[in-house]
């Protein structure tokens, strides 16, 4: 335990922070008591990162910080500090844990040293085997398996999930005073990430360390905080305890904020609150709950050759996927992205595929897409099999399929203007048929007028994602596939997109293939759902009835693992030691 | 109080550069300025004709009329060293720009080939590598005749291999981004990925390694020319200068030292300017959110 007098843990009080163009936090006040838990909010450019950083004198060389900022163990002001104080202070004192474990442990170090180097340098441990006992019986309580053996291996052969709880187990091996954690599971997927979340808070709680959580996901922060700060441009515009705040927010933005992340309301209309718009009612009129006549199936151990959402031959499939597999051989090993998929897709039909990372959902998109070949399998686009397609037919196959990606820095060219970027799918058309097309899809997604002569990098993400779907647009498809297009964005943005995407789908009659890893954007824009584990899918059927009554075992796993912002809320009314 | 839409509608103007990078390429950039103008003024105006000999005025030191002094032919330092700058320049470009249309097409053609074609491609880079520039001139000089030109074409050779290594992982790169896979789920075959996204992309990293490989053609030429390969005298290059002055090291070591900090200078610009240029290119490279 912690030795801790009953001064705060941290106080900052004036905290600004500039860099030499702009000030990028404008006097932040906060304090964190001992042992408290504290999240702060925040979507990209909030400066909540820059604030926690300031706390552990990480700031970069080129930026500027006044105020004053104290934290118990280091003495003065920690802005002050020197870095010999601070690299005394960090890994003993306070801890930070970072957003990408595959960043933050040295790759050429076994994971065993590393936790081991920790204790050692801060003098926790004597000797070098004293130190490993010791690192080994923090791998286990970071619920390793195995840690003994684990203790041995490189941050390559871990997972993600394994590696973060690593570099948690460097973060507490010294009982810090503070822990600080910058969006630590937003790599993570969501099963990984309730595990993860849950082993801070409780070890958190069980060493009395103060935990500082930074997150832009409202359900994350509430399920791990008692008290919260909201910050918007630099400045903390609320500040309170999690329940009070979030039920019965005072400023707008973070009214704006709990409404845009709410994917649970929408209006009359069916469309999701942003961040610009007021709603009133809360009708629930999701996708989610129109009527789908697709049948709910599970994964059948015995029927090998099941066929997912079959749609009778005479109906309108737009794709029928046979027993497709894909393995991919490096030497001497076998991956298996895909082992014998087989679904349909009713023209029309917006499909949702749910998976985690490994589940095969990237495999089955590149298959469809035409732009990898399956191992076996067949995979037949409007009564075409691709595999049999000539190069002609493939190209006019292709035409009437577009993708919209999940990055949308790294899908645009960036040395390509806008007009360049989402006129790349026409071919065959005139100089002007082609800048009319440009103009009607631009204005289609809500861009301005004179953005095809501009450059993506000064667009803002969501408006990149715009002209991402602009370009998916211009072919005028009929199967539109969505890569996880929302997860890259901001909260707030990302009720935009998805009002976008629900309302393009609609007013093009086109089919929807919609993948991700999030549930609830999935049941916003899908009607029928297909769950992914492992290369096989595993449930399929009606959003809705998917959701609320799964049947295979990793489905429900899904489903209870996705924070929701209610469930974290109704338990902070329950006591203590039953979270 | 304001709500956007889009809280941040347009990406913050960049950060502005440090000043120390800056410096940098403002720095390169002036010494290679003073170069090239000296190169090109030489072209219409020189203080004295630098090619006839006036056996009288031989190894005066500075002196009125002659602000560097003369050689041991009597000619005008000054003169000599502007019209040296312009064959070091012209040979510099030459190479770089032999080097550039060898190399870049095999780099790029390569990463894109992938499989045997990959292999095939960059283990002859490997093998003109693994040639020395210096026996290249030799041989080519030999066959086709020494002089400037011959330098030139063996140095621009010579320096494609880098050139294609360069350009194979900066393709290697382009093809791994997603709006390459974009490109291909849009039906675009390979030469427009590699016309409209590979070679604008990787067109940063090309003029870095030209600049550096510049600054080594104008010291591989001084070499050779001072090894007797190079230019032939008595045309003047900045390498010729320091095999004439060679002689007379110790009474008129200036003849010497002129050459020979023009030499330096200009590389140390060249090499300046490179880096700032990649520094400055480097960010914008990126994107970004």
């Amino acid at each position: 335990m912690s030795a801790l007098t009953d001064t705060a843990t941290v106080s900052v009080r004036g905290l600004r922070v500039s860099s030499p163009t702009a000030e990028l936090v404008h006097g932040v006040d906060l304090d964190i008591a001992p042992g408290e838990r504290f999240g702060l909010i925040g979507e990209s450019g909030s400066g909540k990162s820059l604030t926690a950083y300031a706390l552990l004198g990480l700031l970069d060389e080129d930026l500027t910080a006044t105020g004053e900022v104290a934290v118990t163990g280091v003495p003065g002001n920690v802005l002050d500090a020197s870095e010999s104080t601070m690299s005394r202070v960090r890994g003993r004192v306070a801890s930070i844990v970072f957003q990408e474990p595959m960043t933050a442990l040295n790759p050429l170090m076994k994971v065993g040293a590393q936790v081991a180097e920790t204790l050692l340098w801060h003098g926790r441990a004597d000797s070098r085997a004293m130190a490993h006992t010791a690192a080994v019986e923090l791998l286990d309580q970071v619920r390793l398996p195995d840690p003994a053996h684990l203790a041995g291996q490189y941050p390559h052969q871990l997972s993600g999930g394994q590696r973060q709880r690593v570099v948690i187990a460097m973060a507490l091996a010294n009982d810090p005073a503070l822990l600080v954690c910058d969006e630590p599971t937003t790599a993570l997927d969501v099963t990984v990430q309730a595990r993860v979340l849950q082993l801070i808070s409780s070890l958190a709680r069980a060493r009395g360390s103060a935990l500082l959580f930074i997150s832009h996901d409202l359900a994350v922060v509430a399920s791990v905080a008692d008290r919260v700060a909201v910050m918007q441009h630099g400045r903390i515009v609320e500040q309170g305890p999690v329940q009070e705040v979030f039920t019965a927010p005072r400023h707008p933005y973070t009214r704006a904020l709990i409404a845009a992340s709410d994917l649970e309301a929408v209006d009359e209309h069916g469309r999701l609150g942003t961040v610009d718009s007021t709603h009133t009612g809360r009708t629930t009129r999701k996708r989610a709950d129109q009527a789908s006549a697709a049948p709910h199936d599970v994964l059948a151990d015995d029927a090998p050759e099941q066929v997912f959402n079959a749609v009778p031959d005479g109906g309108h499939a737009l794709l029928r996927i046979r027993d497709l597999r894909r393995e991919y051989r490096g030497g001497r090993r076998v991956v298996h992205g895909l082992r014998g998929v087989s679904f349909d897709v009713r023209e029309g039909q917006k499909l949702g595929i749910v998976g985690e990372s490994g589940s095969g959902k990237s495999t089955l998109l590149r298959m469809v897409a035409a732009l990898d070949r399956p191992t076996s399998g067949t995979v037949q686009l409007s009564g075409t099999d691709l595999a049999a397609a000539g190069r002609a037919e493939l190209r006019r196959l292709r035409g009437d399929v577009s993708i919209v990606f999940q990055d949308p820095a790294a899908s645009l060219d960036p040395r390509m203007p806008v007009s360049a970027i989402v006129a790349e799918p026409l071919r065959g058309l005139s100089r002007a048929e082609t800048a009319d097309r440009v103009r009607e899809v631009i204005a289609a997604v809500g861009l301005p007028a004179d953005a095809p002569r501009r450059y993506p990098h000064q667009f803002s993400g969501g408006q990149r994602q715009r002209i991402s779907i602009a370009r998916a647009l211009v072919t005028r498809p009929q199967l539109l596939i969505a890569d996880e297009p929302v997860s890259a964005l901001d909260v707030s943005v990302r009720a935009q997109v998805l009002n976008l995407v629900a309302d393009l789908a609609d007013e093009y009659a086109l089919t929807l293939l919609f993948i991700s890893h999030d549930l609830g954007v999935v049941a916003h824009v899908c009607d029928t759902v297909l769950v992914l584990a492992d290369g096989r899918i595993v449930e399929a059927g009606p959003t809705r009835q998917v959701l609320e009554h799964p049947r295979h075992q990793f489905t429900t796993e899904l489903v209870a693992a996705t924070p929701r912002l209610s469930d974290a809320l109704a338990a902070h009314a329950t006591p203590e030691e039953d979270r | 109080m304001t709500l956007t839409a889009d809280p941040a509608d347009t990406v913050a103007a960049p950060a502005a550069r440090p000043r120390r990078r800056d410096r940098t390429f403002l720095t390169g950039a002036v010494l290679v300025g003073i170069v090239v103008a000296a190169a090109l003024v030489s072209l219409v105006w020189t203080p004295y004709d630098p090619l006839p000999v006036h056996a009288q005025e031989r190894l005066t030191g500075p002196a009125a009329g002659h602000l560097l002094g003369t050689d041991s032919y009597g000619r005008d330092v000054l003169s000599l060293l502007m019209y040296g700058a312009r064959i070091s320049l012209l040979v510099g470009f030459t190479a770089v720009l032999i080097a550039t249309v060898l190399g870049v097409p095999t780099g790029v053609g390569a990463a894109m080939a992938g499989g045997r074609v990959e292999q095939v491609l960059m283990r002859a880079t490997d093998v003109a590598l693994a040639f020395p520039a210096l026996l290249l001139t030799i041989v080519l000089g030999a066959t086709f005749g020494a002089g400037t030109a011959t330098a030139a074409i063996a140095l621009g050779i010579g320096a494609a291999p880098s050139f294609a290594r360069v350009a194979r992982s900066g393709t290697l790169q382009v093809m791994s981004r997603e709006y390459v896979t974009a490109a291909r789920a849009a039906n675009r075959g390979p030469l427009w990925i590699a016309a409209r996204h590979v070679l604008p992309n990787i067109a940063g990293l090309v003029i870095v390694q030209s600049s550096v490989a510049f600054a080594i053609a104008v010291l591989s030429e001084a070499a050779l020319s001072y090894l007797g390969y190079g230019t032939r005298p008595p045309t003047p290059s900045w390498g010729v200068m320091l095999q004439d002055g060679q002689g007379f090291l110790y009474e008129h070591p200036m003849l010497v030292v002129w050459p020979g900090l023009a030499i330096a200078l200009t590389v140390l610009g060249l090499n300046l300017l490179g880096d700032g240029l990649r520094d400055w290119l480097d960010p914008r490279m990126e994107g970004g959110r």
